[in-house]
């Protein structure tokens, strides 16, 4: 039911408050839920040609410090802002700020200005957003208005993994029966010439003989019994997602004839690659 | 002009400073300067002192390094990017994340720890502090436990064997050095919840909280056989939105907090709050337990004022201290202040 509701909440959230990115022009550097530094981001790193950072939201200050005033500064100087409607957005790495501080803040108001304070060695806005009715850090690509992204996701590889051996698949493959662990390398960029920023997709599904195998979507991450799992799809931890560069897919058992693999990567903006995979085996 | 002549004049200035204009107080207190150090003076990586009486650590704007009772620099460094420091061990780490390199207190290195963390260092323990990770080390780099956290960490108090977490989700933590979650809260009662100062005394027996906006409130726990309970909670009248520094004193029966008109003191035995010094941040605050006193240093931007109050905040002493950068710390009558890259050491004595 918790689920309906949050489903609901963002489908609706568009119409019913008017979000926009906390950078006007911004871009994406690092995207939910990727790899960083073994563990799940819980946020976006957003640059952009302007160096304002006004709130996404219209909504209250709650906390707000610069590194010397707070006790382990990890996002640098910080601001974070509660919402009417129980988000909660943070927004780090930012310019230090002084004198008072505008408690109550409009969409057109500046909260801050982007900078590379804390220990990031580049200029750009940490923005997260926590829903405190679900006790959980939501995408915010969900929320925010569409990039004008084009790009589908790039399948760069995929290889099954056994006991005995290390597959690399091509479009078609010899193989050998049995259980095998499926392993896939996938990024996202959002098209620009003029940058090589390369994120991980929205959506990941495997297929297999035409039947759903597993399906990862990285909307929300949540605390479950003391871990961080990402929820939307399959809900998966840091260790069992994240091989490497690679994204652990699922588990398949190989009969013997003629089978099919099927990897469909989307973006936030609906834009869709798809790999299939012959596997004949022996 | 040469070295000597140098610190000739610096405490010849000292001596303008503290004593231009003495400020009669009925029961007179008096700060007799000592000696000063000039930090920017100073060659770095400098050990020359008496290591025997224990040394004290200072970090003071770009500067940080350790000093003896008697006040003779023994180490001093620059900070890359930021220093975690304690009297026993000091990490020196820059801004971009990697290693951590633990150093002993004379420069030697002790251990190193792979993170992207934040390093606090308290007696000799260690926290490291990241966007996704709270690990708590010895000095050794021994790893004791290491928690993934989802929520926004505002406030951290180490003291032996436990650490306390304060979230911006309105929950803490307090966790032993075996990891156990020894007490795990959440106050609520307010329109937004949020912690935004805790603190557990030396020896362990209380923790205090400053949590909650509309209202906001100082909640008071005790440990009870093997349980920490609620005993107190009062609406504060300021409601801070930022990290609320929070203080016991050494003997654990006062918290010192401030207000926007000087410094909450309460006492756990008699429960009761009285509100001394005046307006600023507090940088420090120490009671000394024989005479009941005060001695606080309150920074107001471009300027500090080390204070002297009796138990009924009377001024036994106040001096303006020029600068931007402070440091105080006091052991018995010994006082040491920093301000901007001046160190210097005072005796209290009586009128």
């Amino acid at each position: 039911m918790k689920k309906i509701l949050a489903v609901l909440l963002f489908s609706l959230s568009p119409s019913l408050f008017a979000f926009q990115w906390p950078i006007a022009g911004g871009f994406l550097t690092a995207s939910f839920g990727e790899n960083s530094r073994e563990s799940f981001l819980k946020g976006i790193h957003i640059s952009g040609p302007g160096s304002i950072v006004s709130p996404f939201l219209s909504g209250e200050l709650i906390y707000y410090g610069n590194v010397e005033d707070q006790q382990a500064p990890v996002l640098g100087n910080v601001k974070v802002l509660h919402h009417e409607n129980g988000f909660r957005s943070i927004y780090g790495h930012l310019e230090p700020f002084s004198g008072e501080q505008k408690v109550y803040l409009e969409e057109r108001d500046q909260l801050g200005l982007i900078g590379d304070s804390g220990r990031t060695d580049e200029k750009n806005l940490f923005f997260m957003v926590y829903d405190t009715k679900m006790n959980q850090y939501v995408n915010p690509q969900i929320i925010l208005p569409p990039s004008g992204d084009s790009t589908p996701p790039r399948i760069e590889s995929v290889t099954l993994k056994s006991l005995e051996s290390l597959v690399f698949l091509n479009d078609r493959n010899s193989l050998r029966s049995g259980r095998v662990q499926v392993y896939a390398r996938i990024v996202d960029s959002d098209g620009s010439v003029s940058r090589t920023i390369e994120t991980v997709p929205y959506s990941i599904t495997m297929f297999y003989l035409g039947n759903e195998i597993n399906q990862i979507k990285f909307d929300t991450l949540k605390e479950e019994n003391g871990k961080l799992v990402l929820r939307g799809g399959h809900p998966v931890t840091f260790k069992d997602l994240y091989n490497d560069e690679s994204l652990f897919l699922g588990e398949i058992y190989l009969n013997r004839g003629i089978g099919y693999l099927e990897i469909s990567a989307s973006d936030i903006s609906g834009n869709n690659s798809v790999r299939t995979f012959q596997l004949n085996i022996d | 002009m040469g070295k000597k002549g140098y610190f000739a004049t610096l405490f010849v200035l000292l001596l303008f400073v503290f004593f231009l204009f003495p400020i009669p107080t009925g029961e007179e207190r008096y700060l007799v300067p000592e000696r000063v150090i000039d930090l920017d003076n100073q060659s770095i990586f400098h050990h020359t002192a008496d290591r025997d009486s224990g040394l004290y650590a200072f970090s003071l704007g770009d500067y940080f390094g350790y000093f003896s009772g008697n006040f003779r620099l023994s180490y001093s460094g620059i900070k890359n990017f930021g220093v975690a420091i304690g009297d026993l061990a000091f990490i020196n780490y820059s801004k971009v994340p990697g290693i951590l390199d633990i150093q002993n207190n004379n420069g030697e290195g002790r251990s190193i720890i792979e993170t992207a963390g934040y390093p606090v260092i308290r007696d000799d323990r260690i926290v490291i502090l990241s966007e996704d990770y709270i690990s708590f080390y010895d000095l050794e780099g021994n790893l004791f436990w290491e928690k993934e956290i989802l929520s926004f960490v505002t406030s951290l108090s180490i003291t032996r064997g436990l650490v306390l977490i304060g979230y911006l989700d309105g929950s803490c933590e307090l966790i032993a050095d075996s990891g156990e979650v020894v007490l795990a809260y959440r106050p609520g009662g307010s329109r937004i919840e949020a912690i935004y100062s805790a603190a557990v005394s030396g020896d362990s027996q209380t923790v205090a909280l400053i949590a909650g906006l509309d209202p906001q409130r100082f909640i008071i726990l005790e440990k009870r056989k093997n349980e920490y309970k609620t005993v107190q909670h009062f609406e504060l009248d300021a409601q801070y939105r930022r990290t609320v520094d929070m203080y016991f004193s050494s003997d654990n029966t006062e918290i010192f907090f401030e207000n926007p008109e000087g410094v909450n003191v309460y006492n756990i035995f008699s429960q009761e709050f009285k509100t001394i010094g005046g307006s600023g941040r507090l940088e420090n605050i120490y009671l000394d337990e024989s005479s009941g006193f005060y001695s606080l240093l309150l920074n107001e931007g471009n300027r500090a004022v080390l204070k002297v109050l009796t138990p009924a905040n009377r001024n036994l002493y106040e001096k303006e201290i020029p600068g931007e950068d402070f440091y105080f710390r006091k052991e018995g009558d010994n006082y040491y202040i920093g301000f901007d890259s001046k160190l210097m050491f005072l005796k209290m004595e009586n009128g």
